[in-house]
């Protein structure tokens, strides 16, 4: 048998079903890093994030025999994730910050010229600096891209979107980084 | 974002909360019959929605009731008893319900939903169309148990529809599809929409009320009428060679 650790993440799954459900415990140490970073950059608040991945990690467990081994894995784990990361802020509306800038919205929609090239490194950092007033809908798919590095078909196939809208909700996205950047005075990256 | 300060080790937790818990992953039976029901859910959705609307077409086919709405005030009632208010919802309602159970199916997202939502419109109304114009109704309706979906009637307390049989001067006798004979009485402030030249053969449509056994007509009109003559309908074309008034 191979190491565990040299094995896909789909044959993991299949030893868990039908083998060792210990083995259950690599799966959660190869993702609980990466699904916590994801479930912080939505809810914002890191031990509330680790309620919703530690509970998602539970329904995944408890759903794997529904896992189609012949999809990716990442895809569907971050899927079970961001339901329950929407489901948790939907609920607690009132005591997360939910600054749903409409301004933003409409200056991004707008044809305003605003430069949206910018590098990995670069969007990051805007990231961690402009997350939280970017609005829901555009947070996930920037998240997805630019932390979790996923390609536009892995993130259509986590929020369940075709991957046209999710190419316009990150190119949408990054206008807005750059407007709410440039709005708190940020300059650094703003190309002239 | 506020950056992950310490590391905190998910993994035990987890095991400890399935092994306390006693959490059990689910069956593959659970989603394999979960799969299947789904399947047999959209199907049904799918058809019942292609039935009923067929039915709705076939109503609004044999009564018109928008053809109704041009005596005014006089033609509301028939038009809201006539027109096909229940097979319509249901047809609407599997129509959504069909659209719903698509959203569950991985394509849906992979695809573009506004054309699957216009592909599955376009489909159920061109089923339910083709079925009415091959005569799946006129079939279906001899079926005993599905009586109550073909309400057949053609008279009603006020309003009537039938071929004309015969006519006199004020008087006309028509017969309805199902060969029952009325004598329209007709007035002289008798509503008539499209003109009053009318002639034998002719299919038209009477709103008024009865006074003993003849039909006085607040308003005749032709038009829109378009039932096919079938078992238990041959009746008109016999009566036609009855001697006049």
């Amino acid at each position: 048998m191979k190491k565990i650790k040299s094995l896909s993440d789909e044959e993991l799954i299949e030893l868990v079903r039908n083998k060792d459900q210990e083995l259950y415990k690599e799966v959660v140490r190869r993702y609980q890093t990466k699904l916590m970073r994801y479930a912080t950059g939505l809810i914002q608040d890191e031990d509330k994030a680790a309620d919703v991945v530690q509970e998602s990690f539970i329904k995944a467990f408890v759903n794997l025999r529904g896992f189609n081994t012949k999809k990716k894995f990442s895809s569907w784990i971050y899927r079970i994730v961001h339901n329950e990361a929407i489901n948790y802020i939907k609920k607690h509306k009132k005591e997360i910050s939910l600054e749903n800038n409409k301004w933003v919205e409409r200056a991004a929609k707008s044809n305003e010229d605003v430069e949206e090239d910018f590098n990995q490194k670069e969007a990051k950092e805007m990231l961690y600096l402009s997350l939280k007033e970017l609005p829901l809908k555009y947070r996930s798919p920037l998240v997805l891209f630019f932390l979790e590095e996923k390609t536009y078909e892995e993130i259509s196939d986590v929020l369940r979107i075709p991957i046209g809208t999710v190419g316009t909700r990150i190119n949408r996205g990054k206008k807005m980084l750059r407007l709410i950047y440039k709005k708190k005075g940020g300059e650094v990256y703003a190309k002239n | 974002m506020p950056r992950t300060k310490k590391k905190k080790d998910l993994s035990q937790q987890v095991m400890k909360q399935i092994q306390k818990e006693k959490v059990r992953m689910k069956p593959r039976f659970y989603f394999v019959a979960g799969s299947i029901l789904l399947g047999i859910g959209l199907a049904g959705a799918i058809v019942g929605a292609i039935l009923f609307l067929n039915l709705t077409f076939f109503r609004m086919r044999i009564h018109g009731p928008l053809g109704f709405l041009w005596f005014g005030q006089f033609g509301l009632r028939p038009f809201l008893v006539t027109f096909p208010w229940l097979p319509l919802l249901i047809a609407v309602g599997g129509i959504f319900g069909g659209i719903s159970l698509l959203r569950r199916y991985d394509i849906s997202y992979k695809k573009s939903f506004l054309g699957l939502v216009i592909a599955l419109l376009v489909l159920v109304l061109t089923m339910g169309f083709v079925l009415d114009q091959i005569g799946f109704n006129e079939r279906l309706e001899r079926i005993k148990p599905l009586h109550p979906f073909y309400p057949g009637h053609f008279k009603n307390q006020d309003w009537v529809m039938g071929e004309i049989i015969q006519i006199e001067d004020e008087e006309m006798v028509i017969s309805t599809p199902q060969g029952e004979e009325v004598r329209i009485l007709r007035e002289e402030k008798t509503l008539l929409p499209f003109g009053g030249d009318f002639e034998v053969g002719e299919r038209i449509r009477g709103v008024g009320e009865w006074r003993d056994d003849v039909f006085v007509a607040k308003g005749i009109g032709k038009g829109g009428l378009h039932w096919r003559m079938g078992p238990g309908m041959e009746g008109v074309k016999e009566r036609k060679m009855l001697p006049r008034l």
